[in-house]
């Protein structure tokens, strides 16, 4: 694992039947980088998250976290040990509470220890859910649930954190909160990577952004001068 | 979140995963709400399971013509097993027998666990529950034949029953099969009209043969018959099927862990979507979350000349459309031409006659599919082609009626020339025929016009009434399938006016025109009505 980058995307192609949604990826993310995803609606931005989290199956090209292919049994098994992902469209246990959620992953994970309650219940603290703890998902907002979802991600071991649009449905407040996980995450050596329309909710946190248009590349620098380059017309700030 | 991220993964992936699938099992086991049905909906389900199942049976006992003997099993056992495999390799093309919420692919198959350990115990429960349908089937069909023909021994009832339910574990295997592979399902989408047509074939060379032996060319569907028919090929009949099953069985276990995530999640959505119209009685959305779930099947590139003249232009851009999608007008001639089989191998009956109506309605329904996309957006339509929605509508019924009289005739053709009508049948093309099919055509254009979603202000009444009142219930069954009613009716009634007087070997000729008085009576009105629609308002 040592010098291998976290994640690793060489020429990833997804077709759906002709239609080509991203085309001959090429992507590294080091420990402790930030590499943001932007670009319009229907860009391939999806695309390209599901397919690395190995939600879809890649038409050409492979994803590997770690030096551990994402997409082939046995290795998958490790690259998903090693990946958190927190998707664009959260999807609970309508039976479950938010508790209950977390206890579900960090057993899913082999996460055990005596203190795995209160660690959960920090963790909740922090996403301001400490009063939804025994709520179940229906009586949950838009945003909680989406704060839930980021939960999820983060009580389990992960070197690497992927996010599709993790802050639809927040406030700014736990924009804030979210921003700070991340920063601390990549001190930690955590790599992140993440979609996001609102461009200001990367500065600070995105070392690099990486626009995509028609499923291409089209460019690929430090996050700042990408934005402020006038390469993202149209899309916008919060 | 840092303790988190700096724990040790390596311990996380080393663990034992079958465990802790088996842990994370029983978690979720222990905190479902489970379903517990009050007496009430256990004695209404039983009450309507007793009624439904009578009327059922009545149905199935008129379409073979009395009790169940070996020679009727021999005739239509292995064609519904056939017809049964078939259904089950296309449900694996959009579900199958295991299946996952989006939940479940969010926390279970991104965890790092094999994904077979997930698989394996749904696989299992779905094959045990095959085996008990197969079973439970058998020993019905043990009864209907012990009744209908005297006794049935012991040891051809063991064989029926282990034939039938090792048919059963087959299919679900089967349909697993398709389930995790994408190619299989697409094979299985594109072949199965095909397919279904050797059926049909395999079903009249069966139907007119004398022969009581099913032989082990016969494939599992037959083998599976034999023992229940007490063929003499029997114990070679029962070996195939069960060493079919164990091998079919066998590779599906070992590809417990080929149906990756997203198999799983696209599944999922579509169940969530079909619930969704479900619940809101919307059909038509239910249809299209099936249809989008289906692999693309194959679209012809083929250029339609452009007519000159703007009256063909929804002509054009049906026949533009049945090329892009030549299944549907496959599955149209398939329904449209065992309509007319079953019609004339069946004079005077009225169950078949129903039957086919329906089936012609159906067959009519899939190519009306043009007219359904226009009035799924209504705005497009009215942007691209400014005509009346009168016009539009009887303009889209050109086609689909061109293309069934051209079906139905070609089927009456070839059912005379195999022998099994007689040569008076023919007299039906010139003069009857036509207008039943623009009676089915019509319906289904009508029927398209609404959209498939239960009009709102009729469905508040329904739900402000007294849920256990069955009266509701039957005006919403009236309200969603008039067309197909009315169809059963006028070109069901035509068929069985006709029908009877060959069967009762009387004048044809004032039957015919009682038939024909009858579609064309129906013709006019539906006409008028398709004239004063209007475009709906979604």
């Amino acid at each position: 694992m040592q010098g291998a980058a976290s994640l690793a995307v060489h020429g990833l192609s997804r077709r759906y039947g002709r239609f080509e949604a991203l085309r001959d990826l090429e992507l590294e993310v080091a420990p402790g980088e930030c590499v943001a995803i932007v670009g319009h609606n229907g860009s391939g931005k999806t695309t390209a998250v599901r397919t690395i989290a190995g939600l879809l199956e890649p038409s050409a090209g492979r994803v590997e976290v770690a030096g551990a292919e994402v997409h082939t049994e046995p290795s998958g098994i490790e690259a998903r040990a090693l990946m958190a992902v927190v998707p664009d469209n959260p999807s609970l246990y309508p039976d479950l509470t938010v508790h209950e959620h977390l206890e579900l992953v960090a057993l899913a994970h082999g996460v055990a220890g005596d203190d795995l309650d209160a660690r959960i219940d920090a963790l909740l603290l922090r996403l301001g859910l400490g009063d939804k703890r025994d709520a179940r998902p229906g009586e949950l907002s838009r945003g909680m649930r989406q704060k839930l979802q980021i939960g999820c991600a983060l009580i389990r071991p992960h070197s690497l954190l992927v996010l599709d649009e993790p802050v639809v449905g927040l406030d700014p407040g736990s924009q804030q909160t979210l921003r700070e996980l991340l920063v601390e995450a990549k001190r930690a050596g955590v790599a992140v990577m993440l979609t996001t329309h609102q461009l200001e909710f990367g500065r600070g946190v995105a070392d690099r952004a990486v626009v995509l248009a028609d499923g291409v590349v089209v460019a690929d620098g430090p996050y700042d001068e990408v934005v402020d380059g006038g390469m993202i017309d149209g899309l916008d700030s919060p | 979140m840092s303790d988190a991220a700096r724990l040790p993964v390596s311990d996380a992936a080393n663990a034992d995963t079958r465990a802790r699938a088996r842990a994370v099992r029983g978690f979720l086991r222990a905190r479902r709400t489970r379903f517990r049905p009050t007496a009430y909906q256990v004695y209404a389900t039983v009450v309507v399971g007793g009624i439904a199942g009578a009327l059922a049976g009545n149905a199935v006992s008129q379409a073979i013509g009395g009790s169940l003997t070996a020679h009727k099993l021999l005739v239509f056992g292995p064609v519904v097993l056939f017809g049964v495999l078939l259904a089950a390799l296309r449900f694996g093309t959009w579900q199958g027998p295991v299946g996952f919420s989006s939940a479940d692919v969010g926390f279970l198959l991104s965890a790092p666990i094999a994904i077979a350990a997930f698989v394996r115990p749904k696989l299992d429960q779905s094959l045990l529950l095959g085996a008990a349908v197969g079973a439970a089937v058998a020993g019905v069909a043990i009864l209907l034949l012990a009744g209908g023909s005297g006794s049935i021994d012991a040891g051809r009832a063991v064989g029926a029953v282990a034939g039938v339910t090792a048919f059963a574990v087959l299919a679900v295997a089967a349909s697993w099969l398709v389930e995790s592979s994408r190619r299989a399902s697409g094979l299985v989408r594109r072949t199965s009209p095909a397919v279904l047509v050797i059926g049909g074939a395999l079903l009249a060379i069966s139907a007119t043969s004398s022969g009581r032996s099913v032989g082990v060319w016969s494939g599992p569907w037959g083998w599976a018959i034999a023992p229940l028919a007490g063929t003499s090929s029997l114990p070679v009949a029962l070996a195939l099927i069960i060493v079919a099953a164990a091998a079919t069985t066998t590779i599906a276990v070992r590809r417990a862990g080929a149906g990756g995530a997203e198999v799983f999640l696209a599944r999922a959505e579509i169940r969530s979507g079909l619930r969704a119209s479900a619940f809101s009685l919307d059909y038509r959305g239910a249809a299209l979350t099936y249809r989008s779930a289906l692999p693309a099947g194959i679209g012809l590139r083929v250029r339609v000349p452009r007519p000159r003249a703007p009256r063909f232009a929804v002509l054009w851009r049906d026949a533009v459309g049945l090329l892009r999608e030549p299944s549907r007008l496959a599955w149209a001639t398939l329904f449209a031409a065992a309509a007319t089989v079953e019609a004339l191998t069946h004079p005077g009956r009225a169950i078949p006659a129903g039957i086919a109506a329906a089936a012609v309605y159906f067959a009519a329904g899939f190519l009306c599919e043009p007219l359904r996309l226009d009035v799924d957006r209504p705005d497009t339509g009215a942007l691209l082609l400014s005509w009346p929605f009168a016009r539009l509508l009887l303009a889209h019924c050109a086609l689909p009626t061109l293309a069934l009289f051209t079906v139905t005739a070609t089927a009456v053709v070839a059912t005379v020339v195999a022998g099994a009508a007689g040569a008076g049948a023919l007299a039906l093309i010139p003069t009857v025929l036509a207008p039943t099919v623009a009676v089915a055509v019509l319906c289904a254009a009508l029927s398209a016009r609404r959209g498939g979603r239960v009009d709102e202000k009729l469905l508040g009444r329904l739900l402000s009434l007294d849920p256990n009142n069955p009266g509701g219930a039957a005006v919403l069954v009236l309200w969603l399938i008039p067309w197909l009613l009315a169809t059963t009716v006028v070109v069901g009634g035509a068929v069985l006016v006709i029908g009877s007087a060959v069967a009762h070997h009387r004048a044809v000729v004032p039957a015919a025109l009682t038939a024909l008085a009858l579609a064309g009576g129906a013709c006019a009105v539906l006409i008028r009505v398709a004239r004063g629609s209007e475009r709906p308002d979604r």
